[in-house]
Formats: structure tokens, C-alpha cells, sequence
């Protein structure tokens, strides 16, 4: 949260990836101090999987607890990892590579028996992968502009604005009105730490969503809350609820 | 010739047959082309001074007007070519070049002609780096707010009070950088008709008086309505905002004002 706070000003709402490339540069000694954290952090992951994996009261909870088969997952429209828990190999990242993934290395854990430790070890995993590729975009980070230079689909820079009629109309423009995105739609859809998270965009030609649908992992997979907590004890649905990784924010829009 | 009234013309490989009567421009606008303008007005006469319309005709060595050309037989007319788009950038950027930085300020910001066309026909950076000419404001009556620094020259309020409201009060005086609007000493503008030149202008150089710095043309919503203070039924748009009316423009009824 605090590399993610010094990148872009904002604790939540980002908008640091915006149409052109990203608001502004990283701040300097940023990648030192994000390769200090990953070091550290690598340590306190095993002390992590040391106090957890092989004990016995946290495998008592987890093992054979809101078990998900092969079908099911499919059937229920599971994604991220409830679906690989299940022993389906699927990732956005991996099948259809977006942005830099391809040039990534790095593995997808796949589950065996669809249970909640099954998918505590696939997070465990998850995490150290997410170091490797974390590791990978520090040594590999390109030099260069952070967004085109054209205005107009970029905003120019306040110093132009002092002295260049063109810019102040463009940003004007840009910040009162936007640009027109060409009429279609487009689907596009990212493997996010929760599970699939897609955004359905409708444009008509003008500079606003004619319609705009998202789709979040969270909705699917707490529709399924149900049929995971049958036959099980109340206090598992804490488990089961855990390993879904469900924000509400996400599902109760 | 019987069919003469009639002209066979290429409009950017389409064929079409246009009246001998119709300008270049209109031609174009029958067909859903765009052509920027700023001079040209559907109701005033043709000054073809904004050089913003200009499109390529093959025969003719220069671009050529498209406001103020009548179409010829066998016209072929590009209005989409490189040459054009570079004519319009060059003639945004001659505009724009003194043009105070007043978007920020200008109550036209949001609904002006200048800055929709530099959006979309004119580049995104300017390369003139001078200062920039001011002009003393004009005083137009009541109901009219000057800010004549803004003036891009396209004439329309000069043509409009000299044509339809019948009193020639401003013209153009000067050329080059030290070209200006104005009348006879300080004559004020006392025609009836002078709200027309706010929604005449296409920049900010005339705005209402009485609106000044109340409301951004995109916080607004608009309905259509009738003037019921003159008896000839014009056609008004209704603006409201803050939930209460913010202003009132003169819209365009063909049935109505066309004479």
C-alpha cells in the first residue's frame, strides 16, 4: 500500500494508468526501497508457512473443508484460484498474455483436491511467484517517456499551459469533455489476485460509455457460498469465506 | 442543356450532382461532410475570411474557399487530403496565435467554435512564441459583454448588424496584427436585435452581460421553447441549471426563419 500510495498520490483510487501510458514517473529510490521490501519479505513468508503449513489445528481447519470439483468450478463460473484449486489450469496471464506477461517468467500452482488448503497453498505460492515477477520488473524497467506526447489524447503539461494557446485548449478540452472513443465495444479482462476482473465497454461514438459492465470475481464466487457450505459447520464458513477472498465492495454494486 | 441547373462533381470519390447555385461547402454538407468555418454563417452573406473551409480542387493550383466557391461542372474535390489537414492546423495555430490564454475565464469555454475545431483540426502544440496583442473592449449596450482580444476577425457580428439589423455600427478597421472590430468613435450598438451577436460569435469575444461567470455550458440542460415576448414566435433554447433558468439563445426554426 505504501509503494502503491508513492507511485501514484492516492491511497485507493489510483487513476495512475490512463489512456497514453501512466500519470507521472516513479519517484526516486522507489525501486530500491520495493527490492529492500521483497528481500524482507520473502523471509517473513517462510515464517508464514513455517507457523502454518504442516501444522495441525490450521490443516485440521482447512483440509477436505468447502471442497469444489473439477466440474463445479466450471459450472459455477469460478475464476483465479477457486477455479485452479479445483485442478484447472487456467490463467488470463498464462493463456491469453496481456501487457508484459509473455516476457515474464514465472509458474501457475495448480490445486489437486479443490479444498481450502488446497487453496491456501496455491495463495502461499501465488505470493512467491508474485516476488519473482515483482524481481523481473526491477531489473527489467525501461527507460523512456511515461505517456505519448500527443495532446490529444494526453494532457499537456501545466508549464505549457502558461504560454501555449494550444495546450490550454487541449487540456481544457480534455478535462471538460475528454476525447471520442470510435463506436463499438470491447471486452477486456485481467487475472486479478481474486479471479477474473473484466470490463464490458459500450461507446457510441460520443465521449461518454454508452454502457459499462463490470465484472468482478467476487460476485461469482460468493453466489456459490452455498453449495460450498453444505453439510459443513458454521464456524467453516469463516474458512470458506477466506479462501474466496470475497470484498464486498466488489460483490454489493 | 436541360438539365442545366445541374453539375456533375467528385466529392472524395463520391459522384453526386449538385445544384449550380450551391457552393462547395454546401455540396459538402449535403453529403455529411464536415468543413470547419468560422466566418461562414447559413444566414449572413459569404465573407470568406477565416480561410478555415479551405479544400483542394483538382485543376485549381491553390485550395480554394469552399464557403464562397460555387461548384463547376466536372469539379473533383478533396476535402479530406493531407494538404487540407495541413492548411487547417496552419490556419488553428494562426488563430490561436493571438488568442489570449483565457479559457480558464472565458464564459465560452465548453461551447466555442475555437476550441472545438483546434481539438479537432488543429495540432496539439503551438510553436509561436510571441506576446501577444491586446485590444481595447468595445462597449455594445447592455447586454453585451466584450473581451476584444478574443476577436478571431470572422466578421459575422459586422455582417449581421449591417444586413439584418440595418445599422452598420461596427466594421473592420486595420489589417495584419492591428486588425480590430469597431464603429465610429464610441457608438454603441442600440439595435433590438444585438442579443443575436452573443450566439453569432464563435469565441468569447462577445458574451452576455447579464451571465457573465454564472454557469459552464456542460452543467446545463437545455430546452426548446418559444418566445413568448414577440409576436412572431421565434425559436429559444431554454438553459437550465442550479435549478433555476441560467440563460436564453436564439435557436434555428427553418419553417420559421427561413424568408
Amino acid at each position: 500500500m505504501e509503494f502503491y500510495e508513492r507511485v501514484c498520490g492516492a491511497r485507493l483510487h489510483a487513476a495512475y494508468i490512463r489512456p497514453g501510458g501512466v500519470s507521472k514517473d516513479l519517484p526516486l529510490g522507489l525501486s530500491d526501497d520495493i527490492f529492500y521490501f521483497i528481500n524482507q519479505y520473502i523471509v517473513r513468508l517462510d515464517e508464514i508457512e513455517e507457523l502454518l503449513t504442516n501444522n495441525r489445528i490450521w490443516k485440521q481447519r482447512l483440509i477436505d473443508v468447502g471442497v469444489v470439483s473439477f466440474k463445479d468450478a466450471l459450472d459455477w463460473g469460478f475464476s483465479g484460484v477457486m477455479l485452479r484449486g479445483s485442478g484447472h489450469v487456467w490463467d488470463l496471464r498464462k493463456s491469453m498474455p496481456y501487457e508484459i506477461y509473455d516476457l515474464l517468467l514465472f509458474d501457475i500452482p495448480v490445486g489437486k483436491n479443490g479444498d481450502c488448503y488446497d487453496r491456501y497453498l496455491i495463495r502461499i505460492e501465488e505470493l512467491r511467484q508474485s516476488v519473482r515477477i515483482v524481481h523481473q520488473c526491477l531489473n527489467n524497467m525501461p527507460n523512456g517517456a511515461v505517456m505519448v506526447e500527443d495532446n490529444k489524447i494526453s494532457p499537456p503539461s501545466r508549464a505549457e499551459l502558461k504560454t501555449s494557446m494550444e495546450s490550454l485548449v487541449h487540456h481544457f478540452k480534455y478535462y471538460s469533455e475528454g476525447f471520442a472513443v470510435p463506436k463499438g465495444d470491447c471486452y477486456v479482462g485481467i487475472e486479478a489476485p481474486k479471479g477474473e476482473f473484466g470490463v464490458f465497454l459500450v461507446s457510441d461514438g460520443s465521449n461518454k460509455p454508452y454502457r459499462c459492465k463490470i465484472n468482478a470475481p467476487g460476485f461469482t464466487h460468493l453466489q456459490s457460498l452455498n453449495f460450498m457450505t453444505k453439510n459443513h459447520l458454521l464456524a467453516d464458513v469463516v474458512a470458506m469465506i477466506g479462501t474466496q477472498d470475497i470484498v464486498f465492495g466488489e460483490v454489493d454494486r | 442543356m436541360e438539365y442545366s441547373y445541374l453539375v456533375r462533381n467528385v466529392i472524395n470519390n463520391t459522384v453526386v450532382y449538385n445544384l449550380k447555385t450551391q457552393t462547395i461547402l454546401q455540396a459538402c454538407m449535403g453529403l455529411g461532410i464536415e468543413i470547419p468555418r468560422y466566418c461562414f454563417h447559413n444566414r449572413l452573406s459569404i465573407a470568406g475570411n477565416c480561410r478555415m473551409c479551405l479544400v483542394e480542387v483538382y485543376g485549381i493550383q491553390k485550395p480554394v474557399a469552399s464557403c464562397a466557391q460555387k461548384v463547376a461542372d466536372g469539379n473533383v474535390i478533396v476535402t479530406n487530403s493531407e494538404l487540407v489537414r495541413r492548411i487547417r492546423e496552419g490556419i488553428s495555430q494562426f488563430l490561436l496565435y493571438n488568442h489570449p490564454l483565457d479559457c480558464a475565464v472565458c464564459d465560452q469555454g465548453g461551447e466555442c467554435d475555437l476550441q472545438d475545431q483546434v481539438l479537432v483540426y488543429g495540432t496539439d502544440k503551438g510553436r509561436f512564441f510571441d506576446y501577444k496583442r491586446a485590444v481595447l473592449d468595445k462597449e455594445c449596450g447592455p447586454l453585451i459583454k466584450t473581451v476584444m482580444t478574443r476577436c478571431i476577425h470572422c466578421t459575422r457580428c459586422a455582417r449581421f448588424l449591417d444586413e439584418v439589423s440595418g445599422n452598420s455600427t461596427l466594421s473592420v478597421m486595420g489589417r495584419g496584427q492591428s486588425m480590430e472590430l469597431g464603429g465610429y468613435l464610441d457608438e454603441i450598438i442600440v439595435s433590438e436585435l444585438s442579443g443575436n451577436l452573443i450566439d453569432l460569435c464563435p469565441v468569447g469575444a462577445l458574451t452576455s452581460k447579464p451571465g457573465a461567470f454564472t454557469s459552464r455550458s456542460w452543467e446545463l440542460r437545455s430546452i426548446e421553447s418559444i418566445d413568448i415576448f414577440d409576436n412572431v414566435g421565434s425559436n429559444i433554447r431554454i438553459d437550465t441549471g442550479f435549478s433555476e433558468i441560467v440563460r436564453i439563445a436564439p435557436i434555428s426554426n427553418d419553417n420559421l426563419n427561413e424568408e
